[in-house]
């Protein structure tokens, strides 16, 4: 065995799985809240790749679009909860899971219309376009620039939901939401600004992630599927959980498919399957089966 | 003096079910008022339509001289109206202080103060002193799905009272207690009565004839008797109708 493969599929598998982290938590979120599964979150991340591209044609820097491509998202977001998903809230979850799905393939096709079926590179910002040596192997430096940064802005939203008074109500209804509503918080204003606020989390993994993984307009269906097995396996609504199983599937992908790359996704399946036979509410226990 | 809640003509069917026909409550300040009657009476429907938790068909509710008809829960608790549920409900994920200040918290809070940190701060010490009220001071940072059922009740009763209500709605919270720990929460809303109006939907004869001002017996979803105590164990309709197998209890 080559170890050095085995070092950059590592490698690769934790940088993925940082990026993983930023989508998950922000499907976690919405489906602890208001039951709602999110299909539309692989096209927002999509969204923010294409965000910060016209941002960029603005001629603004790869940074500043960075944090300005995602907050277009926001609103365009928050504009979908208020239109698709508000009106269904009282209905079962199945009618949320298919209207999102709708409008992703609205958001793919609208890609699509305006900047065609190609792929767009976005050159890896300077100064990390470098390589640093690990182990004796050459490494991009950007790649673990990006994870760091979406560590570290997971971090923050763990905190957040920790010790913020906002934290402390979106745990509450995760909780028991009736509850929360009983004693007078506004579960449908905290959904809205949630299901916001999680898109521009997925939008930045997306614009964050252009560099190394390049735009496209299909490009959110992969970690899509991921995200879902990650929250799926961390226990719905649970987000340490869900932080884990998202480390978990990047790993358990990069490592896989760098031995057996056509069967990546399906060792994948066998072993979320596997965990799920054992531990139906996911490997920590508190989610919920659904 | 104004009523602290009235309930006017109030009805809700469910299809062809009437389960609760035109009823009227009033319940006035520092009172404890008790709805009594049979399963099935309606108690609880008419409960959940005065809390907001179901639309009722027909009626009106004035909470403190407010008309509140058909409002949303959220918008009831935080205009004074706060209430528990007949199967325990507290965040068991949560810590007993979280459990307490997020309610603390929502009545002081607009959406756009609950961002102000000196809030959250404040809400946690109201949160402390409510735990201290109630004798729960121990269990501050104990999650609160690891309490003890009577503790969960009595935690309950803190998150209501947290939101300072003007009325406090009450649903069975002695169910599934031992007697002893039913009298602590007997003596608990007794207490409380010197703060809140009390809205109290109840099965335990004893309690609610020990410690209610008024009481109101509904049976197939109208109020057959309204009155004292007193009257209430004395009014014939009421002893056939519903307390009559009941009645040795209520001696002592």
């Amino acid at each position: 065995m080559d170890i050095n493969f085995l070092l950059a599929n590592t490698l690769n598998g934790v940088v993925y799985g940082a990026f993983l982290l930023l989508t998950s938590l922000g499907l976690s979120l919405v489906f602890g809240l208001g039951r709602v599964v999110n299909f539309a979150h692989g096209a927002l991340y999509a969204l923010g790749g294409y965000a910060l591209i016209v941002v960029m044609q603005q001629s603004a820097g790869y940074w500043l679009a960075l944090v300005l491509g995602p907050l277009l998202v926001v609103p365009l977001a928050i504009a979908i909860e208020r239109a698709a998903i508000h009106p269904l809230r009282s209905r079962p979850e199945i009618y949320t899971l298919l209207v999102t799905f709708g409008i992703t393939f609205m958001i793919i096709g609208a890609l699509e219309y305006i900047w065609g079926t190609g792929t767009t590179l976005v050159e890896v910002p300077s100064p990390f376009a470098g390589t640093v040596t690990i182990l004796g192997n050459p490494y991009p430096v950007y790649r673990l620039v990006a994870a760091g940064l979406s560590l570290l802005v997971s971090a923050t939203v763990f905190a957040f939901i920790q010790f913020s008074a906002i934290g402390l109500q979106i745990r509450a209804v995760t909780d028991d939401a009736g509850m929360a509503e009983a004693i007078g918080v506004n579960t449908k204003w905290l959904l809205t600004a949630v299901f916001g606020a999680a898109a521009g989390l997925a939008a930045f993994a997306g614009a964050l992630g252009a560099p190394i993984f390049a735009i496209h307009p299909d490009m959110g269906s992969g970690i899509l599927i991921d995200s879902f097995l990650a929250v799926i396996l961390g226990g719905l609504g649970n987000l340490p959980g869900t932080a884990v199983g998202a480390l978990f599937v990047a790993l358990t992908k990069s490592i896989g498919g760098g031995y057996v790359a056509e069967w990546s996704l399906a060792i994948l399946f066998v072993v979320v399957a596997i965990a799920l036979i054992f531990r139906p509410t996911g490997l920590f226990g508190r989610g919920r089966v659904a | 003096m104004a009523s602290a809640l009235v309930v006017q003509g109030l009805s809700k069917s469910f299809g062809a079910l009437r389960a609760v026909e035109n009823v009227s409550l009033d319940v006035a300040p520092n009172q404890v008022h008790s709805l009594i009657g049979p399963n099935g009476a309606g108690k609880t429907t008419a409960f959940n339509c005065i809390s907001g938790f179901l639309r009722p068909d027909v009626g009106r509710i004035w909470l403190n001289g407010q008309e509140v008809t058909r409002w949303p829960p959220h918008r009831l608790a935080s205009a004074g109206m706060a209430r528990t549920f007949q199967i325990t409900k507290i965040f068991s994920e949560l810590s007993v202080l979280e459990n307490v200040a997020l309610a603390a918290r929502s009545r002081d809070g607009r959406n756009l103060q609950m961002w102000r940190r000196a809030n959250h701060c404040a809400a946690k010490e109201q949160a402390e002193e409510v735990l201290r009220t109630l004798a729960l001071s121990a269990r501050t940072d104990s999650s609160a799905g690891q309490l003890a059922h009577g503790e969960k009740r009595v935690l309950e009763i803190g998150i209501a009272l947290a939101l300072r209500p003007a009325v406090l709605l009450l649903d069975e919270p002695t169910a599934g207690m031992s007697s002893r720990e039913s009298e602590h929460i007997a003596a608990l809303i007794r207490k409380l009565s010197s703060r809140v109006s009390v809205l109290l939907v109840e099965h335990d004869m004893e309690i609610v004839l020990g410690i209610s001002d008024v009481v109101t017996v509904m049976t197939q979803g109208r109020i057959i008797a309204s009155g004292s105590p007193a009257q209430i164990t004395r009014d014939p309709e009421v002893q056939a109708a519903y307390l009559g197998t009941a009645e040795p209890e209520f001696v002592s």
